[in-house]
């Protein structure tokens, strides 16, 4: 450690222990040193300044900082757990830990019904979904007639909404996915299990006694 | 010490006699293979090499019962499962060079899903590819000659029913060319995507509804 003098902490103001993130998430401490490796390179692409503004996530996703839609914007929502408008190092591992394949499946659950819940009224309701599948068809360049998505809503929400009254709650939705495991398979990332041989070069810039790790 | 049950087992797979010798189906019902059998979660859908493995066509989708369907019958989506198709909410964009939307490529159908299988099985493998089946699912692979290379691409094709006359058809690249890959969706799709007369009443009866909504969707 005596070697390497650490510049982390002036240039990145979200940015926490190791040990500690390790500690509250599902990650090693190498693990969350190589995450940082990723956050760096994404959070200097647009702007070099420690934190990842909606451009760089959209560059980090889309390779295309100008990409916008409903999804990503939910997706950046999320991950700026503080809503201060930008994502920072701790808010960046803790997002990622709920997609980590040991992440409990309740943090899944949550996570994804929030998602959904784009205005966050607690609630996913008709519109939300019928707004959500229109993205996706125009993102696919698919074509269904407004009869057919009336139908597909319909069939879920004879499933999903369990008291009928046109939107799904919280334990309506937990129920749904209980029935439907299927649901979840977007809340896991199974890079993340790999991730440190995917940036390996935290290696050099670890800041933590090897016996730690 | 082998148990009786693994011995039993184990001596019905190695029978010489193919007529006697234990099915696939015989084994997964066999009261070892169920007690000690894990079904695959969602995290070993994903494959890391072009290697061709049983694995890549296995998915999350074949061990969740939710799905009623027969041996050769889609997968049965409701909204969200389609939703969650989107290439927007997939963030391994975070971890691979290129785009989920250069991976992974659908179109609809109104073709009964044997009926797809089929001729994309058929169009594929006149282009040169070679095809392997499971579960209703295809994947292709198309092998360069040169044997430096491994498989130079690799597609996993799957139907999934939105409504007994309309599906959804996902062509996902696991490894390989982008260009060959796009040559290929480009040529199924044209050959089985949405008929004409779905598109025209579209066009009547929704298509100007889905434009006007679309407008409506929020940019932040």
């Amino acid at each position: 450690m005596g070697c390497f003098h650490s510049k982390t902490r002036k240039q990145f103001p979200g940015h926490e222990d190791p040990v500690l993130l390790a500690s509250q998430t599902a990650f090693s401490v190498s693990e969350v040193e190589a995450l940082f490796e990723l956050f760096k390179s994404i959070s200097s692409s647009v702007i070099d300044d420690g934190l990842i503004n909606k451009e760089e996530l959209q560059l980090a996703l889309f390779k295309n900082r100008k990409k916008e839609n409903l999804f990503a914007n939910r997706i950046f929502d999320l991950f700026d757990v503080k809503q201060k408008g930008v994502i920072d190092f701790g808010d960046f591992v803790r997002s990622l830990n709920v997609f980590h394949p040991n992440a409990p499946q309740e943090d899944k659950i949550n996570f994804s019904f929030k998602l959904y819940d784009m205005d966050g009224t607690g609630y996913i309701e008709r519109q939300e979904v019928k707004q959500m599948l229109i993205a996706l068809l125009c993102e696919s360049e698919m074509k269904l007639a407004d009869e057919t998505i009336e139908m597909i809503l319909d069939k879920t929400f004879v499933e999903a909404d369990i008291d009928q009254d046109g939107k799904i709650d919280k334990s309506e939705w937990h129920n749904f996915v209980v029935r439907n495991p299927s649901l979840l398979k977007i809340m896991t990332l199974p890079y993340l299990r790999d991730i440190t041989t995917t940036f390996p070069s935290f290696v050099f810039n670890s800041e933590v006694d090897e016996v730690a790790t | 010490m082998v148990s009786p049950g693994t011995k039993n087992l184990i001596k019905r797979i190695l029978d010489p006699n193919p007529c006697t010798r234990i099915s696939m189906d015989g084994i997964k019902n066999h009261d070892w293979f169920k007690q000690a059998y894990t079904p695959l979660g969602p995290d070993e859908e994903e494959e890391e090499d072009c290697a061709c493995t049983e694995d890549e066509l296995s998915s999350v989708h074949d061990t969740t019962p939710e799905a009623e369907r027969g041996p050769d019958s889609p997968y049965l989506i409701n909204a969200f499962q389609l939703i969650g198709m989107s290439s927007c909410l997939d963030l391994s964009g975070f971890f691979e060079n290129e785009v989920v939307s250069e991976r992974k490529i659908m179109f609809t159908s109104n073709h009964c899903p044997k009926e797809l299988l089929e001729r994309i099985e058929r169009t594929v493998t006149e282009m040169g590819f070679r095809v392997q089946k499971k579960n209703g699912k295809l994947k292709v692979t198309l092998e360069l000659k040169d044997q430096k290379a491994p498989a130079s691409l690799s597609v996993a094709a799957q139907v999934y029913e939105i409504s007994p006359a309309f599906y959804v058809v996902e062509l996902r690249k696991t490894c390989g060319d982008a260009t060959v890959y796009r040559q290929l969706c480009a040529k199924l799709s044209n050959e089985l995507g949405v008929s004409e007369s779905q598109v025209q009443s579209g066009i009547q009866t929704g298509d100007t509804k889905i434009q006007q909504a679309a407008v409506v969707v929020p940019h932040d």
